[in-house]
């Protein structure tokens, strides 16, 4: 593409972007309102101006973060620990989240003891979510990819290489790279082959045997509790929780934990 | 004079009486046992009778009767007279008294002397006895030999008489007066009293049966339906026991029958059923309130009576075992049309809320407690209701909530619900809270409504607890990192949104690997087959002829001749020269005697080879 192909490209790319935030309170505006409101210790205005950052597409890790903040903060757990999960999913060396996330749930199970005697706190996931999420997904593909370009190329210098010791190295080299390779791309299936995750976002609520209203209520779900999401169907999601038990959900009650 | 009564007059009673003076002045307790027939036979039932009478309008409670050694066949609860007051003029000297008895059906095993304990009375609120009894003594005497029947001993004096479960003890009705009147006949307008015309929802039988009604068989979800069970029998002298309640699953149910306070029916009627008078007893009342839509089930109840046959001076006991049919009831789904979107399904109106603050006036930061208190059909406990509206600078945490539910109209059974909220001001100033909304539907007029109430004004005084205070507060080990101070501002853009994207970006390397060796692969094929194919053409005897002449133009004769033999021989290889013999040897003669002779035209040869070839080509 020539220079005046880029300009031209360039220049429509600002005009669109101008239409479209041109009726919209400024992205910047709104996580300046947030952050005021959070110092002023106004917690419901600043969760209000950061989901309407999320809501107008802009959902950063950064964002998320602070949201799920606020949502610790003002005790809406359940919101909270979505959030968090989906800043690690997408950051896993977010340590402030990942703190904030171990926080939530602690406070969120003192609070379930408080009210009902019991509580559960979700520390460690089962192995396999583990493994899915030892790195996003898109590092994961990317370190596959970068594996077996290295094996391609160690090949192709090994059959090029007249001394010994170089084809000795160029096929450590390619033993190593397809290793890597493997496991990155066995990260990558154990993400891809589970059902999407999810977390509730509310207490007190209970799986339901049909997508009604009037379902019959089954068993209980804990706020904040991570479950797979099975299938849709209208405003309802059909989720499966780590005991097994599947049943239908609102879908407004479940945050899907997506890359 | 009814038969019953006739029988009490004639009878014969053994009486253990006592009359005490209680504490109180002018108070006369007294507390008879009678036992009838007065020397029972073994193996068969008889009856007791525990009355109290008390003079002078005092609560009275009479102890338990204890049987040692006999089965009790039909227990009952001590008299009292706070559950059963019939004022009349007695044996206690024509004054006004209350008296009140409960009847108990015993069966001794062998022949023998028994004894009643426990005989006594006492008052009920401060558990003070004010009447006390030696126990009293019964004689069994043995069965007939031969095992032939006994004749039934007769009813004490005024036995379970339907519609009054205590029954009347023995001299409470004096020759002359009046017995009770029969139950009446069903009328149309008690909606307690069975179905009149064809019998349904029973499976009759002469000696007995049990009949299940639901008022409404299509209810909404929450709306309230009863269920009535009628145990038929045809005499007025019953004792009956619900042995299997009904299946209520699927329903929240409310008992309008005290069990505790009602021996067998709390109603009887009389009806003609199949010709032939029987008696119903409203043995069981229990309002319905389905918790979802579609077709569901109330189980089958069972119920064991004895009664008196044939009512005569002479009536035989009876007991019967009567299975009531199960009753299907069509659950409606309230419509969806209209349906506001913050409805609870089962929350049934007319709603009346109210909604008080316990301070109008906190210090900020301090805790007031919202208390809306809702009041409905059906159980609202079990369907709740929305939360009160967010307010800004006012933090609100979920309190206790409390249910009752209100029979007195059990044709309406109420729902009252206070839900608590905890309402903590984090600024001072007044803090309107709002208005709450409730919808809810109503099923007489098959749409929606709201009902909405004004949430009072929260003042809180003085100024806010300063966050770094809070801070310091707060456990260390859940203490939450702050907020990024400048987050970035851009979208999430993921790339791996569909498996194929991830595969395909995987694949991509040893795909590219694979195109390219089959890109090295078919360029060396195609190489090969160029090669072969330009010397295919180099061979050709029409290009060598050709090669040969441009060999000549350019003078060099003896490439020339070498390229004319050459497309001779080919040609002699790869066409059928049988037609053209001829030019075949001329041109033979000329190449030879140029090749071997080394005399003779060059170009001439050519010529003739080149005609040699022009004519095997267009030949084949």
């Amino acid at each position: 593409m020539s220079g005046r192909a880029w300009t031209r490209a360039a220049l429509l790319a600002m005009a669109l972007t101008a239409g479209a935030t041109a009726s919209a309170v400024p992205a910047s505006e709104l996580a300046s309102r947030a952050s005021t409101a959070e110092s002023r210790g106004d917690l419901a205005g600043a969760a209000r101006a950061l989901e309407e950052l999320v809501a107008a597409g802009v959902d950063s890790t950064d964002v998320l973060y602070n949201l799920g903040t606020v949502y610790a903060r003002s005790e809406r757990y359940g919101e909270a620990v979505w959030c968090f999960e989906r800043v690690l999913l997408r950051a896993p060396g977010s340590f402030a989240a990942r703190h904030n996330l171990r926080a939530t749930r602690v406070r969120l199970a003192r609070r379930d003891a408080a009210r009902s005697g019991h509580a559960v706190v979700e520390t460690q996931p089962s192995l396999s979510v583990q493994l899915g999420e030892l790195l996003p997904l898109r590092y994961s593909v990317l370190l596959t990819v970068l594996a077996e370009l290295a094996v391609i190329a160690l090949w192709f210098a090994r059959r090029r290489a007249h001394a010994e010791l170089a084809r000795v190295g160029a096929t450590a080299g390619i033993a190593l790279g397809l290793t890597v390779a493997l496991a990155s791309g066995a990260v990558v299936y154990a993400r891809r082959a589970r059902p999407p995750a999810a977390i509730v976002l509310r207490g007190g609520l209970h799986l339901l045997q049909a997508p009604r209203v009037d379902g019959i209520p089954e068993g209980a779900l804990r706020e904040g509790e991570r479950v797979e999401t099975l299938r849709r169907e209208g405003s309802y999601t059909r989720v499966r929780t780590a005991s097994g038990a599947a049943g239908w959900l609102a879908a407004r009650d479940v945050g899907t934990l997506d890359d | 004079m009814r038969p019953s009564l006739r029988r009490a007059l004639c009878l014969t009673a053994t009486t253990a009486s006592l009359a005490t003076m209680a504490g109180e002045a002018r108070a006369e307790v007294r507390v008879t046992v009678s036992v009838m027939p007065p020397q029972p036979v073994a193996g068969q039932p008889f009856h007791v009778v525990y009355s109290l009478q008390v003079r002078n309008d005092r609560m009275v409670q009479a102890t338990q009767l204890q049987f040692p050694g006999m089965r009790v066949l039909a227990n009952a609860a001590p008299p009292s007279t706070a559950n059963m007051m019939i004022g009349g003029f007695g044996a206690m000297g024509g004054m006004f008294s209350v008296q009140s008895s409960a009847e108990y059906i015993v069966v001794a095993p062998r022949a023998g002397r028994f004894t009643i304990t426990g005989i006594g009375a006492v008052d009920p609120q401060t558990g003070q006895a004010v009447g006390r009894s030696s126990t009293q003594t019964v004689t069994v005497t043995a069965a007939p030999p031969g095992g032939a029947q006994v004749a039934q001993p007769a009813m004490p004096a005024q036995p379970a008489m339907p519609g009054f479960p205590m029954g009347f003890p023995p001299g409470l009705f004096p020759p002359g007066m009046g017995a009770p009147e029969p139950p009446p006949p069903v009328t149309e307008n008690d909606p307690d009293a069975p179905p009149t015309g064809q019998i349904t929802s029973a499976q009759y039988d002469p000696a007995g049966f049990v009949r299940v009604s639901v008022d409404n068989p299509t209810p909404y979800v929450g709306q309230q339906t009863t269920l009535r069970i009628w145990l038929y029998v045809p005499s007025s002298e019953v004792a009956c026991d619900v042995q299997h309640e009904p299946q209520l699953t699927g329903f929240w149910n409310e008992q309008l029958i005290d069990r505790t306070q009602v021996r067998c029916a709390r109603q009887w009627f009389r009806q003609n059923v199949g010709q032939r008078e029987m008696y119903a007893g409203l043995v069981r009342k229990v309002a319905l309130f389905p918790t979802r839509a579609g077709r569901m089930e109330v189980g089958a109840p069972e119920v064991v009576a004895e009664y008196i046959e044939n009512d005569g001076f002479l009536g035989q006991r009876r007991q019967i075992t009567a299975r009531g049919p199960s009753v299907v009831v069509d659950v409606r789904e309230p419509p969806t049309e209209g349906r506001p979107a913050n409805y609870v399904p089962g929350l049934l109106g007319p709603l009346l809320l109210s909604a008080e603050l316990d301070r109008a006036t906190v210090a900020t930061g301090e805790t007031a407690t919202l208390r809306l208190r809702v009041t409905g059909n059906g159980y609202l406990g079990a369907v709740g209701i929305p939360a009160p509206p967010a307010v800004d600078g006012i933090r609100a945490h979920d309190g206790a909530s409390h249910h009752e539910v209100d029979p007195s109209d059990e044709r309406n059974v109420r729902g009252i619900l206070t839900s608590e909220y905890l309402m903590v001001p984090e600024r001072p100033g007044a803090h309107a809270l709002g208005t709450l909304t409730v919808p809810w539907f109503d099923p007489n007029e098959g749409r929606y409504h709201t009902s909405t109430v004004q949430l009072p004004t929260l003042t809180a005084t003085g100024p806010a607890p300063e966050r770094d205070a809070d801070e310091r507060r707060e456990d260390p080990t859940i203490a939450l990192e702050p907020l990024e101070p400048s987050p970035s501002l851009t979208a999430h853009r993921p790339f791996f949104t569909s498996g194929a994207r991830v595969w395909g970006v995987i694949a991509l390397p040893p795909l590219s690997l694979l195109a390219l060796g089959l890109a090295r692969s078919l360029a060396r094929w195609q190489r090969t087959r160029a090669s072969k194919r330009d010397e295919a053409l180099r061979n050709d005897p029409v290009s060598l002829s050709a090669q040969a002449d441009a060999a000549l133009a350019a003078g060099d004769t003896a490439r020339a001749v070498d390229l004319a033999g050459r497309a001779l021989e080919r040609a002699k290889r790869e066409y059928d020269t049988a037609a053209h013999t001829t030019l075949l040897r001329e041109a033979t003669d000329a190449c030879d005697a140029l090749r071997f002779g080394g005399a003779g035209d060059a170009r001439a040869a050519v010529e003739k080879v080149r005609a040699l070839v022009r004519a095997l080509e267009e030949a084949s």
